[in-house]
C-alpha cells in the first residue's frame, strides 16, 4: 500500500488505523553511486512495514552496509527516494536530521562503545546526548540493562566483558530510546556461534515489541533458522526478496 | 531542545582532566605565546608613548627678539595659525622658557644663576604637517623676516633620523605582535584538534543516538574556551612578571639611554592582559567550534 509522499505522522497514524499496517521503510528506485562510479545500490525498491524483521544478505561489497546506512542518512542517495515513517528524509533539512536519528537505532559489529565509560554510563550517554532528564535516564537505564540481561554489570568497563557481552550493551544503547526501527550490521559478525545465538534472541525480542529491525549479515545459520525476510543483494541490486526466506 | 548545562560542565569538567597531560601541555605553549603578543604589544605601546612626543615634537622653532612686541608676538602667532602647513603651534613665554631653561640646564646651577630671565627668546614651537626637511624649511623662510623674528631653527637632521627608525622599529614590533596572535591561534587550535580527534569516536556514538550538532559541539567549546582563558591566565601573569622586572630594570634608569624611554602605563598592562583573555578566549572556542566541526558533516 503506498504512501503519500511526506506524509506527516498524525496522518500517517490515520492510514495505520485504517489499513492496520504500517510501511515504516520505503526505497523507491534508489542508488548510491560513490566517487562518481562505483555503484553502490543499484536500482533499489524496497517496502519494509511495522514490526518486520528483515536480515540482508550478500556477499561483502554487495550494498547491504551502504542500505542501512542511507536509512539513518549518513549517506545521501544520488537517485530514487527514501521514505523513513512516511518522510522523505533527503529533503530533511540538516539539523532535523538527528531527529531522525532518534527514532532509529543502529548496533555494529565493532560494538563502537565508549572504553572510558562503564557500562551504565554507555547506555545514559545515548539518552544524555539527545537531552533527556537525569530522572528519566535513571529510571531507563536499570530496566534496558535488565532487559537485555546485564543487570549486574552496570558498573563494569567494556573491557571487563565478554564480545557478547559489549553487544548486549550497544544493543541497550540503541534500544533505550525505544526507536522505531533498529538497523543491525553485522551484529554476530564478531562473536562465536553460541554467543550470536543469544544476540538474536535478544534481537527477537526487541522486534517482538513491535521495533522494526533490519540486520545484514552473512550468518547463514542464523538466517536459515530465523526463517524471516531475506532481502539479498548483490552488486548493489536487489536480487531477491522473500518472505520467510532463507540464505540463498 | 534544551542543552543541559550541567551535563555541559560535567563534560566540559572530565575532559579537560582526562587529558590533564595534553591540557597542561597545550596551556604552557598558549601561554607562552599570549604572554610574547602581550609583551610585544607593550613594547610597541611603549615605543610609541615615549618617542610619540619626540616625532611629533617641533620640527621648527620661531625664536622672538628679546624685546619683541605683543603686537609682534600677536601677529606671528596669527600668520602661523594661519599658515596650511602648520599642524600645531605652542608658545613659550618668558617663564614657561625660564623653567625649561633651568630644566634643561639644572646639572649646571652657576650657569643657570648668570642668566637674566629677561634676556631669554620667547619662542614659538611649530610643528609642520610634514616631517620632510624641504617643506619644513620652505615654511620656516616664511617667518624669518617677520618682524620681531630674531631667527628659525630647524630640529637636526639625525634627530630626524632617529625618529624614523624609531617608527620603522615600531611597526616592526607590532607586525611581530600580530604574527603571534596568528601563531597563538594556531597553536589553541591545533591542540584542541587532537582533543577533538582522540574523542572522535564519542562524536560518531553521539551522532547516531542522535545528538544535534550543537549539543556534541558545545563540551568543546567550553573547554576549548576554557582552556584558552587559562593560557591566556598564565600569559597574564607572566606579562605582569615583565611589567615588574622592565621597571625595575630599565625604566628611569640612567645607564640605559634608549631602553629607560620605552614604558607604559597600568593601563596599558591592563588592555594588554584583556586582550590576550579576548584572544584567548574566542580562539578557544571558535577554535573547537570549527575542529568539531569536521566530524559532524551530515
Amino acid at each position: 500500500m503506498p504512501i503519500p509522499p511526506r506524509a506527516s505522522v498524525r496522518s500517517l497514524v490515520k492510514f495505520v488505523e485504517h489499513t492496520g499496517q504500517e510501511t515504516v521503510i520505503k526505497l523507491e528506485n534508489v542508488s548510491k553511486i560513490y566517487k562518481g562510479e562505483h555503484m553502490a545500490l543499484r536500482d533499489a525498491t524496497v517496502e519494509i512495514e511495522k514490526g518486520e524483521f528483515v536480515f540482508l544478505v550478500g556477499p561483502s561489497g554487495s550494498g547491504k552496509s551502504t542500505f542501512l546506512r542511507l536509512l539513518n542518512r549518513e549517506e545521501t542517495a544520488e537517485k530514487g527516494k527514501i521514505y523513513v515513517a512516511g518522510k522523505d528524509i533527503a529533503a530533511l533539512p540538516g539539523y532535523k536530521v538527528p531527529y531522525l536519528r532518534r527514532n532509529i537505532g543502529s548496533v555494529f559489529q565493532d560494538f563502537k562503545l565508549l572504553p572510558n565509560k562503564t557500562v551504565a554510563e554507555n547506555v545514559a550517554f545515548a539518552l544524555e546526548a539527545i537531552g533527556r532528564p537525569k530522572s528519566v535516564i535513571r529510571e531507563a537505564v536499570p530496566q534496558i540493562l535488565e532487559l537485555v540481561g546485564l543487570g549486574r554489570k552496570e558498573g563494569s568497563m567494556p573491557d571487563e566483558l565478554s564480545g557478547g557481552e559489549q553487544q548486549r550493551v550497544s544493543i541497550a544503547r540503541a534500544f533505550v530510546n525505544r526507536p522505531l526501527i533498529l538497523l543491525a550490521d553485522e551484529p554476530t559478525g564478531n562473536l562465536d556461534p553460541a554467543t550470536s545465538v543469544g544476540i538474536m534472541k535478544l534481537l527477537d525480542r526487541i522486534n517482538r515489541t513491535g521495533t522494526t529491525v533490519v540486520m545484514a549479515t552473512h550468518d547463514r545459520g542464523i538466517v536459515d533458522t530465523m526463517r524471516r525476510r531475506v532481502i539479498e543483494l548483490d552488486r548493489g541490486s536487489v536480487v531477491r526478496d522473500q518472505a520467510r526466506g532463507v540464505y540463498e | 531542545m534544551a542543552i543541559r548545562l550541567d551535563y555541559v560542565l560535567k563534560e566540559t569538567g572530565s575532559n579537560l582532566v582526562r587529558n590533564l597531560t595534553l591540557t597542561l601541555a597545550s596551556l604552557l605553549t598558549v601561554a607562552i605565546a599570549l604572554a610574547f603578543v602581550a609583551v610585544s604589544f607593550l613594547i610597541g605601546t611603549g615605543i610609541n608613548q615615549s618617542f610619540l612626543g619626540l616625532r611629533s615634537d617641533v620640527q621648527m622653532f620661531v625664536y622672538m627678539n628679546p624685546g619683541a612686541t605683543a603686537d609682534q608676538i600677536d601677529s606671528v602667532n596669527k600668520s602661523l595659525e594661519s599658515n596650511p602647513q602648520v599642524e600645531s603651534v605652542k608658545f613659550l613665554d618668558k617663564d614657561k622658557t625660564y623653567a625649561e631653561f633651568k630644566r634643561l640646564f639644572a646639572d649646571q646651577p652657576d650657569f643657570v644663576e648668570s642668566i637674566n630671565p629677561e634676556e631669554l627668546p620667547q619662542s614659538f614651537r611649530v610643528k609642520p604637517t610634514s616631517t620632510d626637511a624641504d617643506v619644513v624649511s620652505a615654511v620656516g623662510t616664511e617667518f624669518e623676516n617677520m618682524t620681531g623674528v630674531y631667527r628659525v631653527e630647524y630640529a637636526e637632521e639625525y634627530a630626524r633620523q632617529v625618529q624614523k627608525s624609531l617608527s620603522t622599529l615600531n611597526s616592526w614590533v607590532r607586525l611581530f605582535g600580530v604574527a603571534l596572535i596568528f601563531v597563538s591561534v594556531l597553536l589553541i587550535f591545533n591542540t584542541i584538534r587532537t582533543a577533538v580527534f582522540a574523542r572522535r569516536r564519542e562524536i560518531e556514538v553521539m551522532r547516531l543516538v542522535g545528538a544535534s550538532n550543537w549539543f556534541i559541539r558545545l563540551p568543546f567549546m567550553t573547554e576549548g574556551m576554557v582552556q584558552g582563558l587559562l593560557g591566556a591566565l598564565a600569559a597574564a601573569g607572566l606579562t605582569w612578571g615583565f611589567d615588574a622586572l622592565w621597571k625595575r630594570n630599565f625604566v628611569n634608569q640612567v645607564s640605559f639611554e634608549l631602553l629607560n624611554q620605552i614604558k607604559w602605563t597600568g593601563g596599558d598592562l591592563w588592555k594588554a592582559v584583556i586582550m590576550i583573555l579576548v584572544v584567548g578566549a574566542v580562539t578557544g572556542a571558535v577554535g573547537s567550534g570549527i575542529a568539531v566541526g569536521r566530524y559532524l558533516r551530515v
